[in-house]
């Protein structure tokens, strides 16, 4: 049996002062349900169809992108939390 | 006797039904639940949707964040840091067209967080306290006199003693809140919590000079010469008075009177047939009053169309589920009655555009009267703001009839003036007289230290 391959997550970050929104976009599928689904419509599909923030000093860290997206693409983390903001 | 007994069981029945709030308090258990809803967005440099639709630039997600970890000094500290008003706000705000509207939960499907209700729950958290959340800072040795204590002038007030500036605010009436205490509808708010929030203000310093009428040259020479600077917060007065024949007749109500009298209880029983005339929220608020008196049989009677309404939709739609009627494209011809009302004359209307960019105008098709029977009939076609002070100040300057005011700074052509609230935007929400409060207060605050 081979090894476990992952797939190389191509992570990308985009900084809001001391907020970051980080995309593994190697794992987009270009489903389109965060782009449906982001409140300040900040999320595009790139030429390779896979997801690009077009905006980042618009977002507003909702975290419904992360709670969305199925292949676990975006990690949000706003003052060093991670997205869905637990209490 | 009985009837008596029965008599008196009806009347409380009314009363209840009458402040029945519409947005009743959370229990502690209900708000936690609630606010852990909020997805508390915002980021460094982007604010929260709900942020930027709320006049008063309340820090909604840090309120509720705090609720939701059973935080609730967090919670009262930041919503009165924004809006001294806040328990009157959190009852009487339109929040279905302002922060709830705007979040970000209805857009994924579900129902918004019920701000209003949160926002609430954190300021009567905080007045039950007795505590002041809000503490001056050392005094600037400066004086501002507030001329009127409704929402704008109270804002004004307190954030300006807040800035160390030392406030007195005068009104011709003996309690404080303006057109809050005396003309909200009671299903919103009764006189609470205006009192609890006046009472903050004075312990951090404004000064109330109440039943004390600024009206002749003279008492408003002996006010500017204590003051510094001088606040035109007047607001809106008496209805406008739009003359019918008949308008004598016992039965006939101006708007401001009869929720006054209602709120009073004063008046609990306004008969059968109840005809509100006019298409704003004030005349909306009356009908339903008037079904919470227990009238069978409202209606409301607007010379322009539904669409054409200034009232907000979606209390237009709670009046009609209510069962108030709506008479569209009707105007009224004059008042019916021997010694008392019995009935109104309307007649139908049409609306013509002359001009593209104004509203269209009803004009009345003649041959179209028709009788409308009525018990009562009450008149809420607008207030007029309170004008007669602006002969007494010199050097203000006009503008289609209206005062010209900086509306960055709410500073007037006379630059020790200062006014803003219902007197410049015409009558407004509570929530944006509260943000003219404050408005006021930083501009008055750059043009003394400049």
């Amino acid at each position: 049996m081979g090894a476990l391959r992952v797939k190389n997550p191509e992570p990308r970050h985009y900084r809001q002062g001391g907020a970051v929104l980080t995309t593994f976009r190697g794992w987009c599928k270009g489903c389109d349900l965060c782009i449906a689904s982001c409140p300040v419509g900040i999320l595009a599909l790139a030429e390779d169809d896979r997801i690009e923030v077009t905006d980042i000093s618009r977002c507003i860290f909702c975290g419904i992108c992360a709670v969305r997206c199925p292949d676990f693409v975006f990690v949000l983390d706003r003052d060093g939390q991670e997205a869905p903001w637990s209490s | 006797m009985l009837d008596m007994r029965v008599r008196q069981t009806i009347n409380e029945t009314v009363s209840a039904a009458l402040i029945d709030e519409l947005r009743p308090p959370l229990s502690a258990d209900q708000a936690l639940v609630e606010a852990d809803r909020c997805l508390e967005c915002g980021g460094p440099e982007a604010a929260a949707p709900c942020v930027i639709a709320c006049p008063a630039d309340v820090d909604i997600p840090t309120f509720v964040g705090a609720l939701a970890r059973d935080d609730a000094d967090t919670a009262a500290a930041t919503v009165f840091a924004e809006n001294l008003l806040s328990g009157t706000c959190a009852r009487v705000c339109p929040v279905e067209v302002l922060c709830e509207a705007a979040c970000v939960l209805e857009r994924e499907g579900r129902r918004p967080v019920e701000i209003g209700r949160l926002h609430r729950h954190a300021a009567d958290w905080g007045l039950d306290r007795d505590r002041c959340w809000r503490v001056a800072a050392p005094s600037r040795h400066r004086r501002v006199v507030v001329l009127g204590a409704g929402p704008t002038g109270l804002v004004c007030a307190g954030e300006l003693a807040a800035l160390g500036y030392a406030v007195t605010v005068y009104d011709s009436r003996h309690e404080p809140g303006g057109l809050v205490r005396y003309a909200i509808a009671p299903y919103r708010q009764l006189n609470d919590p205006l009192s609890a929030e006046a009472r903050m203000l004075a312990e951090f310093g404004v000064e109330f000079r109440l039943g004390v009428s600024v009206d002749t040259m003279q008492a408003l020479h002996r006010v500017e010469a204590e003051a510094d600077a001088i606040v035109l917060a007047v607001g809106m007065g008496s209805d406008t008075e739009v003359d019918y024949p008949g308008d004598e007749l016992p039965g006939v109500w101006s708007s401001l009177r009869f929720i006054e009298e209602v709120k009073a209880g004063r008046l609990s029983d306004a008969g059968r047939r109840v005809i509100v005339i006019g298409g704003g929220n004030t005349a909306v608020d009356v009908a339903r009053i008037a079904v919470r008196l227990g009238a069978p049989d409202v209606t409301l009677v607007y010379r322009r169309g539904e669409s054409e309404m200034p009232a907000f939709p979606h209390e237009v739609a709670e009046a009609r589920g209510e069962g108030v009627h709506f008479e569209w494209l009707t105007e009224p011809v004059r008042f019916l009655g021997d010694g008392r009302l019995t009935a109104l004359e309307c007649r139908r209307t049409r609306l013509r555009r002359t001009d593209p960019d104004s509203r269209p105008r009803p004009e009345p098709l003649e041959g179209t009267e028709f009788v409308l029977p009525a018990d009562t009939a009450i008149k809420a076609i607008g207030q007029r703001p309170r004008c007669e002070l602006f002969d007494l100040v010199e050097g203000l300057v006009f503008r289609d009839g209206r005062l010209e005011i900086d509306p960055n700074t709410g500073q007037t052509a006379n630059p020790k003036y200062f006014a803003g609230g219902d007197v410049a935007n015409g009558g407004a929400t509570v929530v944006e007289a509260v943000r003219w409060g404050k408005l006021i207060a930083r501009g008055i605050d750059a043009a003394l230290e400049a």
